[in-house]
């Protein structure tokens, strides 16, 4: 490894202030997009499943 | 294959088979790659820490041109042989291209501001990618703007394939004019110029952050094929009712 201490990691040579939001901000940005997917996709299959039954009772298939 | 593939049924379960894998190298890639980044990598002899970002802005400058031109090929294939599921591939990729090129954006800055001084400057390959972002939004505001969705694709095509001129110009954007941003050290004819000690860990990286896209783009293609279906169902419903 090539950090000595935690400490040295987390100070990241003074440009913690830079570094860490660079992650963070990333990490979020691609897990926040993740999630809102997976609720999209959800809607989607909620939607589909509704707009079937309705076809059923008119007689349309899927 | 082609033409196999424009069966949304076919499609869908394709994209099954193939989410799981995706998610597999998405975390193994961006887990391995980021934490050698941050863990095990030297630093630069110039830039010291603040070259760790680049494990992050250089896979998502990578992906937001990759994706855009991924768009490109999925819209004019759309466009010419009217491929129905090409044009829900482009549509489907676009928030995580927007996302990638946001982040580059973002940490661009972050990692701007320790070594240039200044958060933002008006160069050609920054402008470049900030356009990059605005045809992203674009793209995604044209699909929003039309009731009729056969209207929103193709005009979303359109401006999908008239701005992959874009491409190029962000790629060749530090040879062409004065820049304050440094020339291609690992997409070059010459080969990498960089260490393998920070090459590795960036190639996995970008590794993960295409397993990303792909299980991304996995979940949001079956979002718009079923959305799609159901309004199917729904106008075949409402006209049988008109029958009647």
């Amino acid at each position: 490894m090539y950090w000595a201490t935690l400490g040295d990691f987390l100070a990241m040579g003074g440009h913690a202030a830079y570094i860490w939001p660079a992650f963070a901000i990333a990490l979020g940005l691609l897990l926040g997009l993740a999630v809102l997917s997976r609720f999209r996709v959800m809607a989607a299959e909620r939607e589909h499943a509704e707009a079937r039954r309705e076809a059923g009772r008119e007689g349309v298939e899927a | 294959m082609f033409h196999a593939l424009a069966n949304p049924a076919r499609f869908l379960r394709l994209m099954a088979a193939i989410r799981p894998w995706a998610a597999a190298v998405a975390i193994t890639g961006l887990g391995v790659g980021l934490g050698w980044g941050l863990l095990y990598s030297p630093p630069d002899y110039q830039q010291g820490e603040t070259v760790r970002i680049m494990y992050i802005h250089v896979p998502a400058a990578w992906m937001g041109m990759f994706i855009y031109g991924a768009m490109a090929v999925a819209s004019a294939t759309a466009l010419i042989w009217r491929h129905p599921v090409a044009e829900l591939v482009a549509k489907a990729s676009a928030p995580a291209g927007a996302a990638f090129t946001l982040i580059c954006l973002i940490t661009g800055a972050l990692w701007g501001k320790p070594m240039w001084g200044a958060w933002w400057v008006w160069d050609a390959r920054l402008t470049s990618m900030l356009i990059l972002f605005f045809l992203y939004l674009g793209y995604m505001a044209l699909w929003e703007a039309f009731d009729d969705p056969a209207r929103a694709g193709r005009a979303a095509a359109i401006l999908a394939l008239v701005g992959a001129i874009n491409l190029p110009i962000i790629k060749f954007s530090v040879d062409w004019w004065n820049t304050m941003h440094q020339p291609a050290s690992v997409l070059t004819l010459a080969g990498p110029k960089i260490h393998p000690d920070i090459l590795w860990p960036l190639l996995i990286t970008a590794l993960g952050a295409k397993g990303y896209y792909v299980w991304l783009l996995t979940l949001r293609v079956r979002a718009e094929i079923l959305s799609r279906q159901a309004r199917i169902l729904r106008f075949a419903a409402a006209t049988d009712r008109r029958a009647d």
